[in-house]
């Protein structure tokens, strides 16, 4: 609550604010300011979260003003962390608070504007009016509504069956702004006198300036400033294209770092070996059977490439940090990260540390590292004027943060007379990714993060085993899309498939067969079973649509969105071609399908993009320069998208990554299905 | 010096002539709804019309722009009713929305040269493009929307 000076045009109105909540105010002008506490990089937040909001508040989320959030010590307990797919889970019960609080106040400023009790009045787009058809707009209501006390009690949160938003089909709230140009993402932002940067950064993590001749450089046309920061040698110019020429001019000389001999081959093969090493036992449940001459062993080794992000937006970050304060733009997927370590940088406090996130051209985790804004602001904090640092592509895939390899040892002993599996293990080889990023990670976090997708196998199979055997890596890891979900479902359910075939039982049924015989989690179950029954239904499983076609199917369920999916592939003389994938999810209650169909459409691409690329090390340097290296998913190679979403009451969970992994083990089990290989590594590169 | 015809209007540029018109409607113009994703012509992010076709403004130098009539995406119509801005709309075809620039002036070179392409006439179109968000299935979509109501015209 406050007030806030106009300026000073002749009506000099001073708007009054009433906020009950950090999330929403409604200003005495009649303008209704909500905050997004998520950054948008496509999945929808900007426009499902003021769903939530409004559908309690009981008005049109149409009316409201969007602003984006910066941090700030008022959000008290909620994170401006944008990731894991974990916004509408995290902010569904702040959303709707805050609603039912902005709707109370305006209720109760309504009762002594009219002199009438609560049940006589009701919200009409954006006034309270009475039973006997008088009106006042909430705008009118501010000035009252600023004098009350804050809520003591609220009335309980709307029943599913009254809903008016949710639920609906909404469309993307910035849909105009970015048919018609004016979206503004982080490399846009243009304040004035703004120069552009392109850092000439090391060739190998790790290695240190020795020297550089800027002479050549300096003569470019356009190029301003040489300077040294932590990144690399920045060169400074009017233009990013003078950045970029001058880069390419520069003399540079480098002290060699501890990975000039890395090598993403040697590194796969040494992960291979590393299943021997002893490694660190997660789950072990039932004992080993007795051997007998008619069980059999089958054993398989999966694996799983090194990736980088790749959204279309290249990394960036604009500055401008004065004597007094510093500004950043970036499209961060975590901006409160970068307030401490941005304060450290330019010694202003943190209160002075203002972070700006414009709309994220794709973030896919990449955007929650911080290192673009630090390095903008260190150069910043050099020159004093406004500067924005531009990444082109292959500083984007050479310049760090990468998903890991991983090698999956998959073993299972059968008992083929009985048609039953008696014992299953999945070791995962890889460096860690939380290590990387916190060396001081304890194991037992360690060893749940690799292992998600791995150690929570949810079929009743009497002994089990998972193991998780860490290689240490320094170079740069990070969180991806769908992160280690991806490899290590993608060797669980391929490998389900091969036991599937070697007892010579239908994939889906066997799957269908094992989780009802088992002990875990009996919602989670009903969940699988529900989704896999579904599928096979839609797929019309086992029968593909065409002749010279086959289906392979996955499953799992995603921190609470169970997810099966179907895909359709034909094979001919090694290639082959994905024609259509199915999709069932359960993603708790839809807050916006619209929203929901687009990110499971993304997660396929996501997916299947993974299946054709790969970032490699040679003598330390990223080989893979630009998209023809790295190649991504291309609009005639999109297969049909068939999607059911399962009707659900449970609260909202995530969908932005619970799509991504099945797809993969789907299409490679459709493959081996239709007389194809089996593709136990990654990527394919004939097709 | 150089005369650029943009948006039906001239501009008068002041820049070596090899920059590539993408640095020039974006950093000299401060025109920023063409967007940069490879710098080398294999995203198609960067696509705009020159006489009416789609090209990659970072594969033409500034030089190579006389005599030429640009069109932008600021520059495609007045209040985002162009046919193709109001698909993409109203097929809610946008994710991050980054790539849709460069999509949507790609849609609007073929539509100009044909009404009713084929698919596999809008697959070789669109071929050059990277979404990395997925926004296939809806820009196809949108394309069946657009080939439809201009048979009916
Ligand atoms: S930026 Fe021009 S084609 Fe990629
Ligand atoms: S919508 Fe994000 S890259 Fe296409």
């Amino acid at each position: 609550m406050g007030l806030k000076p106009m300026g000073l045009d002749e009506k000099a109105k001073e708007i009054l604010i009433y906020q009950p909540n950090p999330l929403v105010s409604v200003q005495s002008d009649g303008k209704i300011l909500i905050t997004v506490t998520k950054s948008e990089m496509g999945q929808g937040v900007r426009t499902s979260m003021p769903m939530i909001l409004a559908e309690e508040m009981g008005v049109d989320p149409a009316i409201f003003i969007l602003q984006q959030a910066s941090p700030s010590s008022k959000y008290k307990g909620i994170s401006l962390g944008t990731g894991g797919s974990t916004s509408l889970k995290t902010m569904w019960t702040p959303l709707r608070k805050a609603g039912l609080e902005v709707k109370d106040g305006l209720l109760r400023a309504a009762e002594i504007f009219f002199g009438v009790n609560r049940d006589q009045l009701s919200i009409r787009g954006s006034s309270v009016v009475t039973k006997d058809g008088r009106s006042v707009s909430f705008g009118d209501l501010v000035p009252i509504a600023v004098k009350l006390e804050p809520n003591k009690y609220l009335e309980p949160l709307k029943k599913v069956s009254s809903r008016n938003y949710l639920g609906k089909d909404r469309k993307r709230v910035d849909a105009p702004a970015i048919v018609n140009g004016s979206a503004r993402y982080g490399i846009d932002m243009r304040p004035k006198a703004l120069k552009f940067a392109a850092i000439k950064r090391p060739p190998v993590w790790g290695n240190t300036l020795k020297s550089f001749d800027a002479t050549v450089t300096l003569s470019v046309p356009g190029v301003r400033r040489v300077e040294v920061i932590t990144a690399g040698v920045a060169v400074v110019a009017d233009n990013s294209y003078a950045a970029f020429l001058g880069r390419e001019k520069l003399k540079v000389r480098w002290n060699s770092g501890p990975h000039t001999a890395f090598d993403s081959d040697d590194y796969q093969r040494q992960l291979t070996q590393n299943l021997e090493s002893p490694g660190k036992v997660a789950r072990k449940d039932g004992v080993y059977p007795e051997p007998h001459n008619d069980f059999k062993t089958i054993e398989a080794t999966y694996s799983f490439p090194f990736h980088a992000h790749a959204p279309l937006e290249p990394m960036n970050a604009t500055a401008h940090v004065t004597q007094t304060e510093t500004h950043v733009w970036v499209g961060s997927q975590w901006p409160d990260a970068i307030v401490p370590l941005a304060s450290k940088i330019t010694s202003h406090p943190q209160e002075k540390v203002n972070v700006h996130v414009p709309l994220l051209g794709g973030g896919f985790g990449r955007r929650s590292a911080p290192d673009p804004a630090l390095e903008v602001i260190e150069l910043a904090n050099i020159l004093k004027t406004p500067v924005q640092i531009i990444w082109d592509r292959a500083d984007d895939l050479r310049g760090g943060y990468y998903h890991p390899a991983s090698i999956h040892g998959m073993s299972a002993l059968l008992n083929p007379s009985k048609q039953e599996a008696l014992y299953y293990s999945h070791k995962v080889s890889s460096p860690s990714i939380l290590r990387s990023s916190n060396p001081k990670s304890p194991d037992l976090a360690v060893v749940n993060t690799e292992l998600l997708g791995a150690r929570d196998v949810p079929y009743g199979i009497d002994a089990v085993e998972i193991s998780y055997h860490e290689l240490p890596l320094h170079i740069p890891l990070w969180w991806w899309r769908a992160i280690q979900f991806v490899p290590n479902i993608y060797a669980r359910e391929c490998f389900i498939d091969e036991i599937a075939l070697s007892l010579d039982r239908d994939p889906l049924e066997y799957r269908q067969s094992l989780l009802s015989k088992s002990i875990q989690d009996p919602a989670l179950l009903e969940r699988l079973m529900n989704v896999i029954s579904i599928a096979k239904e839609k797929s019309n499983w086992p029968n593909p649509s065409r002749k010279n076609r086959a289906l392979g199917v996955a499953c799992m369920d995603y921190e609470g969105t169970t997810v099966v999916q179907v895909a359709e592939v034909s094979v001919s003389k090694k290639r082959f071609k994905i024609h259509k994938i199915y999709t069932v999810i359960d993603c708790g209650l839809v807050v916006n399908p619209l929203g929901v169909n687009a990110q499971v459409e993304g997660a396929i691409v996501w997916a299947l993009s993974a299946l054709k690329s790969q970032i490699h090390f040679k003598k330390g340097r990223v080989v893979e320069k630009n998209y023809k290296e790295y190649p991504v998913l291309r609009y005639s190679e999109m297969p049909e998208v068939n999607t059911t979403i399962v009707d659900s009451d449970r609260n909202p969970q995530g969908v932005g990554e619970p799509p991504v992994p099945c797809v993969i083990p789907a299409v490679l089990n459709a493959i081996a299905r239709a007389g194809g290989p089996r593709y136990r590594s990654l990527p394919i590169t004939k097709r | 010096m150089i005369d650029l015809n943009l948006n039906e209007k001239t501009f008068k540029i002041d820049a070596p002539d090899e920059m590539p018109l993408l640095w020039v409607l974006r950093d000299v113009l401060g025109m920023t709804g063409t967007k940069f994703g490879c710098g080398v012509g294999v995203c198609a992010t960067c696509t705009i019309l020159e006489n009416g076709k789609a090209v990659m403004a970072c594969q033409i130098t500034l030089e190579k722009t006389k005599g030429n009539r640009y069109t932008t995406i600021e520059g495609l119509s007045k209040d985002g009713d162009h046919p193709v801005q109001k698909a993409w709309v109203q097929c809610d075809v946008a994710q991050c929305g980054y790539c849709q620039p460069g999509m949507i002036m790609e849609a609007c070179s073929l539509l100009s040269e044909v009404s009713s392409p084929s698919e596999s006439a809008i697959n070789k179109a669109f071929s050059n493009h990277i979404c990395r968000c997925g926004t296939y299935p809806r820009i196809k979509q949108a394309m069946s929307l657009l080939v439809n109501s201009g048979k009916k015209e």
